[in-house]
């Protein structure tokens, strides 16, 4: 009976993530793609148990809490607009909102989140940013245009952009904006 | 009765599925001269068991091999590649593995799947590829306890066992 209800909502869920824009784009050669399947965050949940080291251990205190990262980049100007689009689209649906924008001679940064059940924690955060001033940010010879972040889980938002800048993520920067609030 | 059912039914279900198993793909490839065929087993690490305690002793025993295939794209087998990368993509998106991380660009693309549970995964599966070729990674064990991955990776400290590694491997060339 569990195993069904654990298919029913897996079903549920990659019906309703059918057009996920990350999907799309996974095998897309114009797009940099990086994701973490809630899988590697329940097994990186698993190794903390036995971990005691004082660095690692906080690090994977938070990780327990994610459940999806995924981050695509691109430099195409026709794969950035679809972006743009299904972020407007998929905000509008599952009734997000919009947490912060930021303008400066870098980047337009926009933060989108959908708050959990304590206002600390966010159950999915959007960071979408556009308008990039490529001499500002180093990608090697990459120019992106557009870079969307997406994350799921029990966030604690002030926690999050540690995690993404020791990761040496693309969009870290960017996310350590959300600490400046 | 059920359970001969289920029998006759996963046989034909193995029986119709063309995508060959990753085994199944390793074995075709050890005598293909385009592949270059590793089998890496856990004593390259060269730790010695005496010095370990029983729980670490375990852990180490649950690590069985590394099976590393690896593709060099050169002008007369460039033509294989383009099917090679779609047989090994269809055997790593096949159902049988969980994605793990997922990595792609223009130039390079990598992807870290499981086979098996997370508490226990049989295999962990690495898929990397690139314009001058590809490589597919499994690592192979018995009872694999992600639990003690951490103290595995403490042994394999202790006992120098990557340089140990190292060298043998650079040995072997």
């Amino acid at each position: 009976m569990k195993n069904k209800i654990i298919l029913a909502a897996l079903l549920i869920t990659s019906l309703s993530w059918g057009q996920d824009i990350f999907e799309k784009y996974e095998y897309d050669d114009s797009v940099t793609y990086f994701s973490i399947s809630p899988k590697m965050f329940e097994m990186l949940a698993k190794l903390s148990v036995e971990t005691n080291d004082a660095d690692t251990g906080p690090f994977l205190a938070l990780v327990q809490e994610i459940k999806s990262f995924k981050v695509i980049s691109t430099e195409s100007i026709d794969v950035a607009g679809d972006i743009k689009n299904w972020v407007d689209k998929h905000v509008r649906t599952s009734k997000m909102e919009e947490l912060m924008r930021v303008r400066d001679e870098q980047a337009y940064v926009n933060f989108y989140i959908k708050s959990g059940k304590e206002s600390d924690l966010v159950k999915e955060l959007l960071m979408f940013v556009t308008d990039i001033n490529t001499k500002q940010i180093n990608m090697g010879d990459r120019k992106p245009e557009t870079v969307l972040l997406y994350l799921s889980g029990d966030i604690d938002l002030t926690q999050i952009s540690k995690l993404v800048n020791q990761m040496n993520l693309p969009g870290g920067q960017q996310l350590g904006k959300l600490n400046e609030k | 009765m059920n359970k001969f059912w289920f029998f006759i039914l996963s046989l034909a279900f193995v029986g119709c599925s063309n995508t060959p198993s990753i085994q199944e793909y390793y074995v075709s490839k050890t005598e293909d001269p385009n592949f270059l065929v590793l089998d890496i087993p856990a004593s390259i690490l060269g730790i010695d068991n005496s010095a370990l305690s029983e729980e670490e002793q375990e852990a180490l025993s649950s690590f069985q091999k590394l099976n590393v295939l690896l593709f060099r794209k050169m002008p007369a087998n460039a033509d294989q590649l383009p099917s090679e990368l779609n047989t090994v993509r269809s055997i790593i998106n096949s159902k049988v593995f969980e994605p793990l991380i997922v990595m792609s660009d223009r130039q390079y693309s990598g992807k870290f799947v499981l086979e098996g549970s997370v508490e226990n995964p049989d295999e962990i599966v690495f898929f990397g590829s690139a314009d001058q070729g590809f490589v597919l990674a499994r690592l192979i064990g018995r009872d694999i306890q992600v639990e003690k991955a951490m103290l595995l990776a403490n042994v394999i400290q202790r006992g120098n066992g990557l340089e140990n590694a190292a060298k043998a491997i650079s040995s072997m060339f």
